[in-house]
């Protein structure tokens, strides 16, 4: 007897990868679910992560830091932002 | 008058020219005025006493000849007497051409006597009698009419009673005719050998009225003058048609709409257009559709087939009002109102069966070779989609089923799943359809991705052969219910191969497999031969397990697999108790119990050689509806505690009533008041807002 697999499809979610229920610490919004700006969650509202390891919405953060007062620095530690690789 | 004179006519002239000299002309023109006037009555008290006699006919010839006679004798006078008429009358204020006293005098006869009365009369019976289709003397007609004309008459003295004789002339004849309107014969049943005579149907009845006016509207090019026109045919009309409206509704519009008689409607509906009485039509209109709709909607057992039902009438009412009705404004609004009324009659059922019906045309390509093709289709089902309430639901149904046709593979042609996502955004706006048209996107994304994967480093160490995947951006799908299942070896590392290759690309993300949704393709020895077969991942990974050992107890296969009771059941039922077991069951029975064992069964025939083994449905369908609409329900009451936050920020504070009106049409689905109340105080309980104190139904807002 002789099994052999021939095609094989396989269905897969993606969701950010970040702690279930986490919020932006921003708007305070699930980050599964979008910015306060958008309507739709996935790669249109991307997050973004900083070297200190803090997560944001994208556009909540390009939001703060394009406030003068944000001084260029992470609204959670004061460290200045720098953009995760 | 008319007998020969003893002197030539230009002797005459002569002399009436040498006395006006003479300063004579007063005289002569005051004795002509009074030899006129002496003939003209004793010819028309001639006429007149023959008249008592009523013999008609004799006494409108006479009256004819006399005029005709008396016209042209008139014009005689007129030249003897030029001279007069150039010099006393233009010189003198006040009197009339002689031409004009001649008229003046039959006028002033006519009107002194009652013979103005008798030959009204007269007229007015030819006029009858060419109505009856009867013989009526039209010459006479013709040139009595015009002597009216001359005179003076015909406005002041004829329009009045001649309308009125219409009036009368029409009202009993409608009377008599809608008195005995006979039923609308349909074609099914047997036509009667012959109706009664001056029994009509409506349709019939109505032909009639359309003669009637054709043939009033020639009299008054034969014989009337052209301005009596709209006056004789709107007394006609209304005689015939307006009064009758109710009853000619009533009788026969039902059946008319139900044989599609299409130009009989079109007649209705001009004729009351004619007559002002477009708001009955619109009501018995709106009657009929909403009586119709209301039939199929009431039906207890709906399913699909109310959906090309409720095209089939849309299509049905749409071509009466385009071909009958004009496309009339206030009818297609009336149509429009009472569709959107009963669609929406059993809440969110439409948009159930309208997906589904949508579902089952995207999986079949018969529609697209149709005769109008399945763009026409969508448009129509567009045009019906327009009157549903609540389209959160109705995308919520859509997204499960597209859902289920993309991972499935069942979509017949792509290119129509974006046209209707497109038909569906210019109803609803680009937000509406975000989320079905991310679905298409990931599905074409997930093809790239696996080609690119194919050809990559990660692809070529896990001998990707026959490897697919489809990678769902979550928050655009339904949400599936993760199942813990422990895929064979092979595809496990294939996967993870997969996985390191996704994450180089894709920085930031979680993939999360969904083995309930795949599919696989498995090639399988049998002592008939070699079969494929098309499993589902969850069969296909229990059927694998038999590649080592030929024999193994239910409790083996759930430590080898991780699934639950319900699902391992279920998935075992399909493939050694449905219609092609590929497994034997110990013992046989229809249902899986946890002490059964199971072994492969190499003794497996099938005709076929690709073979689909059909999963066991459970109650799934009545469950996802239920989840569809518990997610719609939380849905909704967000949007509301939003919209009542936005409207309250806004307005700082606000008194019930008016939130409650300015919510309602903020909102875009049907809630109770209710409901509302109970948002309101959970909005309170949170701290947004709060009651006035001293006005309890005052709410204010709070920062």
């Amino acid at each position: 007897m002789k099994l052999t697999i021939t095609d094989w499809w396989s269905v897969a979610g993606w969701k950010w990868d970040v702690p279930d229920d986490d919020v932006c610490g921003i708007c305070r919004a699930p980050f599964d679910a979008c910015c306060p700006q958008c309507k739709i969650p996935g790669d249109d509202c991307p997050l973004i992560w900083g070297e200190c390891t803090h997560v944001f919405h994208m556009h909540c953060l390009l939001k703060w830091l394009e406030a003068e007062s944000s001084q260029q620095q992470c609204p959670m530690d004061r460290r200045v932002w720098v953009t995760a690789s | 008058m008319s007998r020969p004179t003893p002197q030539g006519l230009e002797e005459l002239y002569r002399d009436c020219e040498g006395l006006c000299l003479h300063k004579y002309g007063s005289d002569i023109y005051a004795m002509v005025q009074a030899e006129l006037e002496s003939y003209t009555r004793q010819r028309l008290s001639d006429i007149s006493r023959q008249h008592d006699d009523l013999v008609g006919g004799s006494v409108l010839v006479q009256t004819e000849q006399f005029w005709q006679g008396y016209v042209q004798q008139l014009a005689m006078i007129k030249c003897i007497f030029l001279y007069l008429d150039r010099t006393y009358v233009l010189q003198t204020a006040n009197v009339a051409s002689i031409w004009s006293m001649g008229l003046a005098v039959v006028r002033q006869c006519l009107v002194d006597t009652d013979m103005k009365t008798k030959l009204v009369r007269l007229i007015l019976g030819e006029v009858t009698k060419e109505r009856d289709a009867r013989p009526a003397n039209h010459p006479a007609l013709v040139s009595l009419v015009q002597m009216l004309v001359d005179l003076d008459l015909f406005a002041q003295f004829f329009m009045p009673s001649f309308i009125d004789a219409t009036r009368d002339y029409f009202s009993k004849e409608s009377r008599r005719l809608i008195g005995s309107l006979a039923a609308i014969q349909t074609e099914a049943e047997p036509v009667p050998a012959a109706q009664p005579a001056g029994v009509m149907t409506v349709p019939q009845y109505l032909a009639h009225v359309k003669r009637r006016l054709e043939e009033e509207t020639q009299r008054v090019a034969r014989y009337l003058i052209p301005s009596s026109k709209t006056v004789l045919l709107s007394a006609t009309v209304s005689e015939l048609v307006e009064r009758h409206t109710e009853r000619l509704l009533s009788t026969s519009f039902e059946a008319m709409v139900d044989a599609h008689m299409v130009s009989d409607l079109a007649n209705l509906y001009s004729l009351l257009l004619s007559v002002n009485q477009l708001g009955a039509l619109k009501r018995y209109w709106g009657l009929y559709v909403k009586k119709i709709g209301l039939q199929l909607m009431q039906a207890p057992d709906l399913d699909t087939s109310l959906v090309s039902d409720m095209l089939a009438l849309k299509r049905r009412l749409d071509s009466i009002l385009q071909g009958a009705f004009q496309s009339n404004g206030v009818l297609a609004h009336a149509q429009r109102d009472v569709f959107e009324e009963f669609i929406n009659s059993r809440r969110g059922k439409i948009a159930q069966l309208m997906t589904k019906y949508i579902d089952q045309c995207m999986r079949s390509s018969e529609q697209a070779a149709s005769e109008e093709g399945i763009d026409g289709l969508l448009d129509r089902i567009i045009a019906l989609f327009r009157y549903v309430h609540g389209k959160d639901l109705f995308e919520a149904y859509y997204r499960r089923d597209l859902a289920k046709r993309l991972i499935n593979d069942k979509s017949a042609s792509i290119d129509t799943e974006w046209s209707m996502l497109q038909k569906m955004r210019m109803e609803c706006g680009s937000g509406y359809t975000k989320r079905l048209e991310g679905m298409l996107r990931d599905m074409a994304d997930s093809g790239d991705l696996v080609k690119k994967f194919a050809s990559s480093q990660q692809g070529r160490e896990a001998n990707t052969v026959g490897f697919h995947a489809v990678i769902l951006t979550q928050a655009f799908w339904p949400t599936y219910e993760p199942l813990p299942l422990v895929i064979p070896r092979e595809a496990e590392r294939m996967q993870e191969q997969f996985v390191q290759f996704y994450n180089e690309k894709h920085n930031g993300r979680n993939l999360q497999w969904q083995p309930n949704l795949g599919t696989c393709l498995l090639k399988v020895e049998f002592d008939e031969g070699p079969k494929e077969l098309t499993l589902t991942l969850i069969q296909a990974t229990v059927l694998l397990l038999f590649s080592d050992c030929r024999e193994l107890s239910y409790a083996q296969i759930q430590a080898n697999t991780g699934l639950e009771d319900v699902e391992l059941k279920r998935t075992l039922q399909s493939l050694a108790c449905g219609k092609h077991r590929v497994l034997t069951k110990e013992p046989k029975s229809r249902e899986v119990a946890e002490t059964d064992s199971f072994a492969f069964n190499a003794a497996f025939k099938s005709p076929q050689v690709r073979v689909k083994i059909g999963q066991i449905l459970l109650k799934e369908a009545e469950k996802e509806t239920k989840e569809v609409e518990e997610h719609i329900q939380l849905d909704r009451m967000y949007r509301v505690d939003a919209a009542i936050m936005r409207i309250l920020k806004a307005r700082k504070q606000l008194e019930h009533t008016a939130l409650m009106t300015e919510l309602l049409g903020q909102l875009k689905f049907a809630i109770s008041l209710a409901e509302v109340k109970e948002r309101i105080d959970t909005l309170i309980e949170r701290d947004y807002m709060k009651r006035d104190d001293a006005n309890p139904s005052l709410y204010l807002y709070l920062a």
